[in-house]
């Protein structure tokens, strides 16, 4: 680890978080597939950021939420 | 004008930067100049009537219009209020910054920005690639996507990847945190996930619009690539010319920042601030750093102490 707080190596940072890197890349291939589909899409921030938010912070929350209340 | 470059600007910055800036000021800073004029350009339909710029590029960038958010002295003025508001001196800054990085970005285009606005209304333009602002959003995008502004941008892509240790959540739990104020008053409502996820949004929307919009202007649409410098001529461009010289003649503005702007000056100037800007060129930033510099008159009082004491 750095002084700044970051992995010292690329292969170190991909050992700790290739999952959600490859959450952010399968988010970013639908969000890009949507935009071309649908450039109105692309045209604002705020639409961009709730999308991701969605994808990567609720959605998987929701899963795991439903998950754990499927076992029990 | 830049469509990613804006987005991913204050990541590049950020690497370089570190604890020394606040992130969200930064990227505030960055978008703030189109903030307030960008949709008044494209145009908007509300309640059935359109809103839109007579002169688009006039209001975007010129004066009278909102030309001025796209100055310098703008950035200062904002960021000196900022200063007064919150008494923090790095928020004040990273968002002068951001902004200075904007309108210094928007001098890619045939327009330009007004950098030295209210001293000089006249535009800066480098004139890589065409503004086409007043030809609506889509046609904009393809024309940006087709000339030498997707390149820009995707310098920007690459070199925000390669940043990519700002990205991680040990860096923003001890740098972006640590240095910005807004993150850890945002930590106290919601989880770390979450804030991640809203540092991380403009690389994302950055990376992926670029990506977007070329796929967009070229497999769905067919718009021409021509990368010639201030292209592609296909569409119809404005430039700077054609505003700074709207009240004055001759038609060819001859000021000595028009007369430097030539495309080779400009493109070695280009090559020239990239270079240095990766360290390659150490000779020239250890000439700038092993430079005498001026004394301060604190030091020079200081220098002077130990003599009288004698």
């Amino acid at each position: 680890m750095r002084p700044d707080g970051s992995p010292s190596s690329l292969r170190e940072a991909l050992a700790v978080g290739w999952r959600e890197l490859a959450l952010y890349v399968a988010v970013g291939v639908v969000y890009v597939a949507i935009g071309v589909a649908a450039p109105e899409f692309l045209f604002t921030w705020p639409v961009a950021a709730g999308y991701l938010v969605l994808c990567v912070v609720v959605l998987p929350f929701a899963v795991r939420r439903v998950r754990t209340l499927g076992r029990r | 004008m830049s469509w990613a470059a804006h987005d991913l600007e204050p990541y590049v910055i950020q690497k370089h930067l570190g604890k020394k800036v606040a992130f969200v000021p930064l990227l505030i800073g960055s978008y703030a100049p189109d903030l307030m004029s960008k949709w008044f350009v494209y145009g908007v339909t509300l309640v059935g009537v359109e809103l839109k710029a007579d002169v688009p590029a006039q209001f975007h960038r010129g004066w009278p219009g909102a030309g001025f958010t796209h100055s310098l002295t703008f950035g200062v003025l904002v960021g000196l209020l900022i200063y007064l508001v919150g008494r923090n001196k790095v928020v004040a800054y990273s968002f002068v910054i951001g902004q200075w990085a904007h309108a210094i970005t928007d001098t890619g285009d045939t327009v330009g920005s007004m950098l030295l606005f209210p001293f000089t209304d006249h535009l800066f333009s480098v004139g890589a690639w065409a503004y086409a602002g007043q030809t609506g959003r889509y046609v904009d995008a393809g024309a940006y996507f087709s000339g030498l502004g997707f390149v820009w941008d995707g310098i920007f892509v690459v070199w925000a990847i390669l940043s990519w240790r700002v990205l991680t959540r040990g860096y923003f739990r001890t740098t972006v945190m640590a240095a910005d104020p807004f993150w850890r008053w945002a930590g106290r409502y919601v989880s770390e996930t979450m804030l991640v996820a809203l540092y991380r949004a403009s690389f994302f929307y950055g990376v992926a619009r670029w990506t977007a919009w070329l796929i967009w202007a070229h497999v769905v649409r067919s718009f021409a690539f021509d990368l010639r410098w201030g292209g592609p001529r296909w569409v119809p461009r404005v430039f700077a010319d054609d505003l700074n010289a709207a009240g004055a003649a001759p038609a060819a503005c001859r000021c000595p920042g028009c007369c430097s702007m030539t495309p080779r000056l400009g493109f070695y100037g280009m090559v020239a601030v990239c270079a240095f800007a990766k360290g390659r060129t150490s000779s020239v930033r250890d000439l700038i750093r092993n430079a005498p510099r001026a004394r301060s008159r604190s030091r020079r009082r200081r220098l002077r102490r130990p003599l009288k004491r004698e």
